[in-house]
């Protein structure tokens, strides 16, 4: 059994009504415990919805999503669900709900009737997860971006959940933000072996996941390692891009420059022309 | 006529416990035709900065003319300056509000009393600006429309005031890359065709570093400097002491000169990275023949 199981799943917004729209269509799709998938695709592709599938916050139109053998759609099943997968969206701003640190990460974990020595503990991993130890008594309104969107992702981590999904959650961010979360990330898929769902626009972040997965108006329609990113074609026809070395070394090549196929990353572009 | 910001301070919440100086002692000058960057930390002052342009923040000490205008006195006329400088500020979509995209893209215009022949024009003037077409959108409601349309549409009812100035904050934030380079390129056609001077706030710096011809950076309420885009970014020592991370493309231009490739430190575009690499790698080839 794989920890996460999409069959068959389509999904509509507003059903019935004349602006019904398909966002997912027989989406199908199966995830491994400790697997850091990319999820990328055009605005509107559907990948949002897709993660709020994930944790039952929308049910399918038809077909099964289930999570550690549970039905998101099982009721009696739901809580658990959310134990299991959490999520951290765009805008760290709408993802605060208490003044004081300690208290908005705690917030997960009393809810879920922890005991409060435990949930101490927790809010305790959660900040040195992330990096935040010395935060605890401070305010999130007064952080950085990055630093607000990992307070973001240790309260979702107070849970522990067995898989992480994070919505476009550096698209608000500041160059230095977004390296702050992707460190985060890393150190999530690395160390706490956790499984990663990352949703995003900038491919050069995808660079680190097991597998990439691109959406195209609620298909899969590409998924595999990096070697995806020799589709450009494909990927340009649906909006998307490959990363920028890449680029960089397309047009060397063109130019007659020696470079091997699949350079992807700054490390190695620069290793190929500085022997 | 130019922007000239002199001796601007301003304080949130003054003589509470949460009192904070956003903007300390900017002076600052965009020229006519400038495509002006401003760049920063999230807290920086650069919201606050720019909305002090059209008068939604006002002075609270120092002075600041746009085109000639005077923003010091209080009553000001604000019909005259909004569609002077027009604002279109982070996820402008979210503001679209009315049933149809000829309504919204009119509600300004009609705001300031445009006579209505002249409001249709500038409408479908405006739609057509950012790369829309008219007949085909005009009776759709704004919200059935995708997220880069979507705001395509939010543009066009700024540029529907024909301002001269056009101030952007974030304009490519959440996009997938088309759409990200759409917005980038139907921000230079209105640059040449309508408005022309252009303020972006932007935290890609890729983006910041090819349209700009001017940067201004912020940190903490200062402005730091103002420096062209690759003086600004061949300079490690500022850059780090600001915190601020270089365009991929320049940070690999580094990574090559530091590996003794001869290419300029200060590249930011993909292109002349390129040409730079074939005309050092061939440099390099010839002298071991």
């Amino acid at each position: 059994m794989s920890l996460i199981e999409f069959e068959h799943v389509n999904y509509s917004y507003n059903a019935g009504t004349e602006s019904e729209t398909l966002a997912v269509k027989d989406f199908s799709l199966t995830i491994e415990e400790g697997e850091f998938i990319a999820l990328v695709g055009h605005n509107g592709s559907g990948k949002s919805t897709v993660a709020k599938l994930v944790n039952g916050l929308i049910l399918p139109s038809n077909g099964t999503v289930k999570v550690d053998g549970m039905r998101t759609d099982d009721k009696d099943k739901l809580f658990d669900i959310r134990k299991t997968v959490g999520v951290v969206f765009q805008n760290p701003d709408n993802q605060m709900i208490a003044t004081i640190i300690e208290d908005d990460i705690a917030f997960g974990p009393e809810n879920i009737g922890l005991p409060p020595k435990e949930i101490s503990e927790r809010v305790d991993w959660a900040l040195e997860c992330v990096g935040m130890s010395g935060h605890r008594k401070g305010t999130p309104f007064r952080l950085s971006g990055g630093q607000k969107q990992r307070i973001a992702i240790a309260g979702v981590l107070a849970i522990k959940p067995r898989v992480i999904v994070l919505d476009e959650s550096t698209a608000m961010l500041d160059p230095v933000g977004r390296d702050e979360v992707m460190k985060v990330v890393k150190r999530l898929r690395d160390e706490e072996k956790m499984t990663v769902i990352m949703i995003t626009h900038f491919m050069e972040e995808t660079l680190d996941a097991d597998r990439i997965v691109v959406m195209n108006d609620g298909c899969i329609v590409l998924q595999g390692g990096k070697e995806i990113f020799e589709r450009e074609t494909e990927l340009e026809t649906i909006g998307l891009d490959v990363p920028p070395i890449k680029r960089i070394a397309n047009k060397l090549r063109a130019k007659g420059v020696n470079v091997a196929d699949g350079v992807l990353d700054a490390e190695t572009l620069a290793g190929e022309l500085c022997r | 006529m130019p922007i000239i910001i002199k001796d601007l301070n301003y304080v949130y919440s003054p003589k509470s416990p949460y009192e904070k100086q956003a903007l300390k002692n900017i002076n600052l000058t965009i020229e006519d035709g400038d495509y002006f960057g401003i760049i920063g930390h999230t807290g920086s002052g650069k919201s606050t900065l720019i909305s002090h342009l059209n008068a939604l923040t006002r002075i609270q000490s120092g002075s600041i003319t746009v085109d000639g205008i005077d923003l010091k006195p209080k009553k000001l006329d604000y019909k005259k300056l909004r569609s002077t400088v027009g604002m279109v500020f982070q996820y402008p979509e979210y503001q679209l509000f009315d049933e149809t995209v000829e309504k919204d893209v009119a509600f300004g215009p009609k705001n300031i009393k445009v006579p209505e022949d002249e409001i249709k024009e500038r409408v479908k003037q405006a739609i057509e600006m950012v790369g829309l077409n008219y007949e085909k959108f005009k009776d759709r409601s704004p919200f059935e429309l995708s997220g880069g349309q979507k705001r395509r549409v939010a543009l066009a009812g700024v540029l529907a005031m024909r301002p001269k100035i056009l101030v952007l904050d974030e304009p490519t934030a959440g996009l997938d890359p088309r759409g990200k380079r759409e917005i980038l390129e139907l921000i230079d056609s209105v640059k040449s065709r309508l408005c022309h001077t252009v303020i972006m706030i932007s935290h890609n710096m890729d983006e910041i570093a090819r349209s700009c011809n001017k940067i201004g950076v912020m940190s903490d309420g200062e402005l730091k400097c103002v420096l062209p885009p690759k003086e600004l970014f061949s300079r490690r020592d500022l850059l780090r002491e600001l915190n601020i991370k270089m365009p991929i493309i320049t940070e690999f231009a580094n990574m090559l000169a530091d590996r003794g490739l001869d290419v300029d430190r200060g590249i930011v575009s993909e292109d002349e990275l390129v040409d730079a690499i074939v005309k050092a790698k061939s440099a390099v080839g010839g002298t071991q023949e």
